[in-house]
């Protein structure tokens, strides 16, 4: 056998419920994502289970995307859009009924977001419980990650802050897929010195680190990037290939770049006639993504050309064979060198598939059924099966890093959101001090203790200074963080004065509902602990 | 992740100037959703105040185009049931209902970032926007590493605090130090900071150290005074690790971690690094690393008595694992029952074949150097790209020799800014589209062009097209409950003829002469 391929998607989404709005711009990305990407993959998971494909993939379910696809104000929703877009559908259909192109493309639409909704309704819109059973047969690993996204090496000053993200997410786990997670996507595989030991207590028994987080570890990797290592603690560390990267994310070379694929952006929601298109757009009074779009990529410069499915579906299959070429080359490569078969793990974000490229969904199909045709040289697994399959692996320290810009923690601790950060080390402590202080906590207490262990978890979440850093217009990040830091200040100093508002309680209760039986006593504080 | 994928400012730019330099469409290519600069008033679908018109005059209404039949200039004939006595010209109700002027808002306008743009919601309830506190009073000094030479630090005083403090000092400011934690006496690094600063990037010279840092400041005599101090931070390491040593451990998939925990911290705190010859030297012409063929007492090694795994179970059922058995108590808190499973011993270290000099340097061959600098990319670099700076198409595909020094990698942090074309002068986009509406009685069936459509409760219909250069015919069918059928044959012409074209695409043409009859047919009317 030449090696293994490990195809890890990584699905995850801030925790955006807005119940106080009747449509919410920032609430799309979850609907397009459910629409493009989620659904897509449980439909190539029901194929490939009808067709008695073996294609073991690993894939992450965050616990704020978790939390968002069970809660029913959103799972509404979300139906009222699929149906405005089911409707949209059907009239482009009709609009463009002379211009033929355009005809088969809203046909093809509409189609397919009758396919979506058919899904959707059919499992009762239980989206988790459909990757549950998945994960039941056999067919992927679920993952966890930290319980709001939180960049875990910037909060390794405050212990009990680490671990309250990893239990929490370990509790919410079990209470999504009924058994203990065993891996953990960290969140932008974001590690350093450390982190380790929580993993361990939780027994999450394997992360991914990028590249370098395993080339400069501590001895020098013999495998390089083609073996985990374990940390001292036992937990392995595996490392992306950049070879797998390289080929999808890069500018110059990735596939998604085909000019035959769709273009993202020529959007019906921006071409079209404003009043035409303005009940289906996802904020009310502004242009937006529909999700129906005409073009392809055409070309970097002019004029946008029709999009030919035909065409499209051609070139995902080539990449595809592509890809896999690609990697069998370089496992029989490395495999000359090795000891043992080389594991190329190629992590990579879920909503790539579906969302950003439109044939991501037939990407993936066409390498899980040619990885099928050549099983005896390259096995597609998850790192947990690797261990299982090789339970011996080099002892090292791997190096802090992660995937972001620049391979460390600037994008999210830079001049534009370090003002967050005072903030969150003076909520900690004051939560450590909280848990401390109440261990037998009355019922109204409890109910406060546990939105503010809710308030801090939320605003903890790493997407609010990754959106300061790299959006443009960062009100809503902002408004984000100070509001559940406001929130936990408020709780905080009702707790200490004994003075609880109950009613303001229930009702930021409704609004931020997640994690419904959070343990707030994860944040007390252990003896050696402290005075870090 | 949707909000981890913001499209850069260089990148929005150049595609706003794209879409604004939209060169004109010919009808004749197809082009999609061509905006429309005039158009008709779409009737909405919901329309209380529709007033039904019988289908004779409802045809004759529809459409704007002129019907330029083979050879003849004037308006095409409609059908023979136009009434006898010419109608007094009236705006149809529905063109009007739902009319919203079209304002700078509201015209098409390209995309600026993908979907996920935090924009403000529109009903936003008034609130006292509130801050968040300036400090919390705690007087503490925090450090965190931010990258192999960056450290962020941060200090909690209050304002007035602050103020007394920076007219001690001689500079009139703090100043922030920063050095190695093993050497408290120097050397370090000074940054003086802004008299209103609460924080500071120092820039240090060693990756992979630990560091602390002193907020202080000199005072009139030069003395230094100290206000607080901070916890450690390491920074990233920068390089592969010279330490060559390779050991290997094997543990069982269904060991429970948690035991090893508290073991491997409180029995071992260092490994024992095996000397490496050569090993200063981190070429890749290294010795080869020796491997150790005795299980160490330090690392893993769980000493009987301390850190005993629960026997059985896996951490975190039911309750937070990972608790030290051994006293470590937490005030004020249960601790759960001690286990009393005697403690497993750790697997030894495994011992492995010797690597030769020859298979160490083929590896390092096979990985390029640049495996040790960070690759591409998370999503921030698909949204870069799709956004239409695609610089080549992929290569053939010719499988790549593996194992190429990666100049194809960009880092993420530049994106490519590459200069969009300047708009090519002065543009104009002009087009067309139709609204056929009708009404009959509300359990007819209605077909258009032989698809069933969907009425209104009312009965009434009305549907947008959009209307390329060419001929078209469109049959409209209805058929009453009882079977009656009645049927409407609406036929248009489309023509284009385009003015002042350059070596671009021609740009939109207007659709008629700027004749008076024409502008009243904007507004729905047929000629006559």
């Amino acid at each position: 056998m030449a090696g293994y391929l490990s195809l890890v998607l990584h699905a995850h989404l801030p925790f955006v419920r807005h119940p106080e709005h009747e449509r919410f711009l920032e609430e799309s990305w979850l609907f397009e994502a459910i629409t493009e990407s989620y659904v897509p993959l449980l439909q190539g998971l029901d194929r490939w289970w009808a067709d008695g494909l073996e294609a073991r993939l690993a894939l992450t379910l965050s616990p704020t995307l978790c939390s968002m696809l069970q809660d029913s104000l959103l799972q509404d929703r979300y139906l009222r859009r699929l149906e405005g877009l089911v409707d949209l559908a059907e009239k482009e259909v009709l609009r463009t009924h002379w211009q033929k192109p355009f005809r088969e493309l809203a046909l093809f639409y509409h189609h397919r977001l009758e396919c979506v909704r058919d899904y959707y309704l059919g499992c009762g819109r239980d989206l988790v419980g459909r990757f549950r059973r998945a994960q039941d047969r056999g067919q992927i690993e679920i993952v966890t990650t930290a319980a709001t996204h939180a960049l875990l090496p910037l909060l390794l000053a405050h212990p009990p802050s680490v671990r309250g993200q990893l239990r929490v997410a370990c509790d919410h786990y079990r209470s999504c897929f009924g058994r203990d997670p065993r891996g953990i996507w960290l969140s932008e595989c974001a590690y350093a010195e450390g982190l380790d030991q929580f993993l361990a207590e939780s027994n999450l028994r394997w992360f991914i680190l990028d590249t370098h987080g395993l080339m400069r570890a501590q001895p020098r990797p013999r495998y390089a990037t083609f073996a985990p290592l374990f940390t001292d603690r036992g937990v392995a560390a595996f490392g992306r290939d950049p070879d797998s990267a390289r080929q999808v994310w890069s500018r110059q070379e990735g596939y998604p770049g085909d000019p035959r694929y769709r273009d993202f952006y020529r959007d019906i929601g921006f071409d079209l006639d404003f009043d035409y298109i303005e009940p289906y757009v996802p904020s009310p009074g502004q242009r937006g993504f529909t999700g129906i779009k005409y073009c392809r990529v055409t070309g970097s410069e002019g004029e946008k050309a029709v999009y030919e499915r035909q065409a499209a579906l051609e070139a995902a299959a080539q990449h595809a064979d592509h890809f896999l070429a690609q990697r069998l080359a370089q496992c029989r490569g490395a495999g000359k060198i090795l000891d043992r078969p080389p594991l190329l793990v190629a992590p990579y974000d879920a909503e790539l598939f579906g969302h950003w490229w439109y044939e991501g969904p037939e990407f993936l199909d066409s390498i899980v059924r040619k990885a099928a045709g050549c099983r005896n040289e390259l096995r597609l697994i998850t790192p947990g099966d690797y261990l299982r399959e090789h339970p011996t692996n080099q002892l090292a320290s791997p190096s802090a890093s992660s995937w972001g810009e620049e391979g460390h923690w600037r994008v999210w601790l830079n001049e534009a959101n370090e003002w967050i950060y005072p903030h969150l080390a003076a909520a900690q402590e004051r939560m450590t001090e909280l848990a401390g202080r109440f261990p037998s906590p009355a019922a109204s207490e409890a109910r406060a203790l546990k939105q503010a262990a809710r308030e801090l978890l939320l605003a903890q979440a790493s997407d609010w200074p990754f959106i300061l850093r790299t959006g443009t217009s960062p009100d809503y990040a902002r408004r984000r963080v100070k509001q559940h830091l406001l929130r936990f200040t408020r709780l905080y100093d009702q707790l200490t004065s004994s003075q609880l508002d109950e009613s303001w309680i229930s009702r930021i209760e409704t609004r931020d509902n997640l994690f419904p039986d959070v343990d707030y006593r994860y944040w007390v504080e252990r003896r050696e602990e402290r005075g870090a | 992740m949707f909000p981890r994928q913001q499209e850069p400012e260089t990148r929005r730019r150049g595609r706003a100037a794209r879409m604004n330099a939209r060169k004109s469409r010919s009808n004749r290519t197809v082009k999609a959703g061509a905006t429309a600069k005039f158009k008709v008033k779409s009737p909405p679908l919901a329309t209380p105040n529709f007033q039904k018109s019988p289908p004779a005059a409802g045809h004759r209404r529809a459409g704007r185009a002129l019907a330029a039949a083979s050879g003849g200039a004037g308006p095409r004939k409609y059908s023979s049931e136009r009434p006898a006595v010419k109608p007094a010209r009236k705006v149809p109700p529905i063109l009007l209902e739902g009319d919203k002027p079209v304002g700078p808002k509201q015209i098409s306008k390209p995309p600026q970032k993908p979907a996920l743009e935090p924009a403000p919601p529109v009903e936003v309830p008034v609130v006292r926007e509130e801050e968040l506190p300036a400090t919390y009073g705690t007087g503490k000094l925090r450090l965190a590493a931010r990258d192999p030479h960056w450290v962020y630090a941060h200090w909690d005083l209050a304002s007035e605090q602050q103020r007394q403090l920076n007219e001690l000092s001689a500079h009139r400011h703090l100043v922030v130090r920063v050095g190695h934690e093993t050497a408290p006496a120097g050397p370090f690094v000074e940054a003086h900071v802004q008299p209103e600063s609460r924080h500071w990037f120092v820039y240090v010279k060693d990756a992979g150290e630990r560091y602390v840092a002193e907020l202080g400041y000199y005072a009139a005599d030069g003395q230094w005074k100290g206000i607080a101090a901070s916890n450690p931070a390491a920074t990233p390491a920068d390089a592969p690790a010279r330490d060559t040593t390779a050991r290997f451990v094997t543990i069982p998939p269904d060991m429970p971690l948690s035991g090893l925990a508290e073991g491997g911290r409180q029995a071992a705190p260092q490994a024992e690094m095996a000397p490496v010859p050569g090993a200063p030297s981190p070429s890749p012409n290294h010795k080869p690393a020796q491997e150790t063929t005795t299980p160490p007492d330090s690392l893993l090694k769980s000493t009987p008595g301390e850190g005993a795994w629960p026997a059985g179970s896996l951490a975190g059922e039911g309750q937070p694992a990972g608790r030290v058995p051994s006293g470590g108590g937490l005030e004020g808190f249960q601790e759960p029952p001690k286990p009393s499973a005697p403690p497993q011993p750790l697997p030894p270290l495994t011992t492995f074949a010797e690597w030769t000099p020859e298979r160490v340097q083929a590896l390092a061959e096979w990985i390029a150097p640049d495996r040790s600098r960070p690759a591409p990319a998370n999503s921030l670099v698909i949204a870069e790209w799709l956004g239409g700076h695609i610089q080549a198409e992929i290569p053939a595909m010719e499988a790549l020799p593996p194992g190429l020094p990666a100049e194809g990698i960009i880092q993420v942090s530049s994106p490519l800014g590459g200069q969009e074309s300047a708009p090519k002068g002065f543009w104009f986009n002009v087009n067309a589209e139709l609204v056929i509406y009708g009404s009959t009685e509300p359990d007819a069936r209605v077909t258009i062009g032989g698809r069933a459509i969907q009425l209104r409760p009312d009965g009434s219909f009305s549907f947008r097209f959009a209307l390329p250069d060419g001929q078209y015919e469109l049959p409209i069918t209805a058929v009453s409950a009882q079977g009656d059928t009645r049927q409407a044959k609406l036929e248009f012409y489309r023509g284009t003829r385009s003015e002042g074209a350059e070596s671009a695409p021609p740009r939109d043409p207007a659709l008629k002469p700027p004749a008076a009859e024409n502008v009243e047919t904007r507004q729905g009317m047929p000629p006559d």
